[in-house]
């Protein structure tokens, strides 16, 4: 098998995998979930563009599927992950996990446990497969780059931590539409340059 | 909220089967070690969510 028709293979399994959780979403939040995971979808496609238009943090294969300039894969992994770990929580802690309202920090400590564990297989595997091209010199722990181990929980923490604010304050749709939007674009941006930030400034 | 079966965590075992396969089939190894952590965590959500029954 080629590189690019593995690719091609990934690249399409977890866009099936997205669509999926968008439908699992559904069926275990109701319509918070959808506004949840629309949520968690312009966040990853705008922080996905932002990192290959301004060059922080990594860069991509040439990949077939887009969004803009960013791969869809990146865009929707996003989504996936964060509704993955908010599933893992649950079932683990075996108590419903209220996505409108602030979450507890019991939630959000699992949430990122589980990220970091997602963290420590998706990093190893897309260098494998070089799907995924890290700056050169990142920093790394066990073929993970070290800033990954911070991005990966702290974006999921803070996306939860506003969409489940912002779920739980607005009603209207009109209301929830414009406050998420606008939230998701200052979170995608703001994690982004954030994390290029402190990888430059302890050297990562 | 509604119960429903936690497909997404499926899905990701399912993820790390077929990194499995590519890594033995396509390039002959195996990072085991990197997988470790996360299919822990999964094995354990699975399971609680298999015997559980209702959530608190």
């Amino acid at each position: 098998m080629s590189l690019g028709a593995l690719h091609l293979f990934l690249e399409l399994f977890t866009l099936g995998a997205f669509v999926a959780t968008g439908f699992w979403a559904r069926a275990r939040f109701g319509r918070d979930g959808l506004w949840l995971y629309g949520f968690l979808f312009v966040l990853g496609g705008v922080r996905e563009n932002f990192v290959i238009l301004e060059r922080v943090l990594y860069g991509y294969a040439d990949l077939a599927l887009m969004l803009g300039r960013a791969p869809a894969i990146g865009a929707v992994i996003w989504g996936f992950s964060i509704v993955a770990a908010v599933a893992a929580t649950e079932a683990i802690r075996r108590r419903p996990f209220r996505i409108d309202r602030t979450p507890r920090a019991g939630e959000l400590g699992w949430v990122a446990l589980f990220m970091l564990a997602l963290a420590g297989f998706f990093e190893p595997f897309l260098k494998l497969v070089a799907m995924a091209r890290w700056q050169e010199g990142t920093a790394t722990l066990l073929d993970v780059p070290k800033i990954a181990l911070i991005g990966y929980p702290t974006l999921a923490v803070a996306s939860l931590l506003v969409a489940g604010s912002i779920l739980g304050r607005f009603a209207r749709p009109a209301a929830r539409c414009v406050a998420l939007a606008l939230a998701a674009i200052a979170l995608a941006l703001g994690h982004a340059w954030g994390l290029q930030q402190l990888k430059e400034s302890l050297g990562w | 909220m509604r119960d429903s079966l936690p497909w997404p965590l499926w899905l990701l075992a399912a993820m790390l089967a077929i990194a499995l396969v590519i890594e033995g089939a396509l390039f002959g190894r195996v990072l085991w070690t990197a997988k470790l952590p996360l299919a822990l965590l999964l094995a354990l959500a699975l399971s609680r969510s298999r015997r559980g029954g209702a959530m608190r």
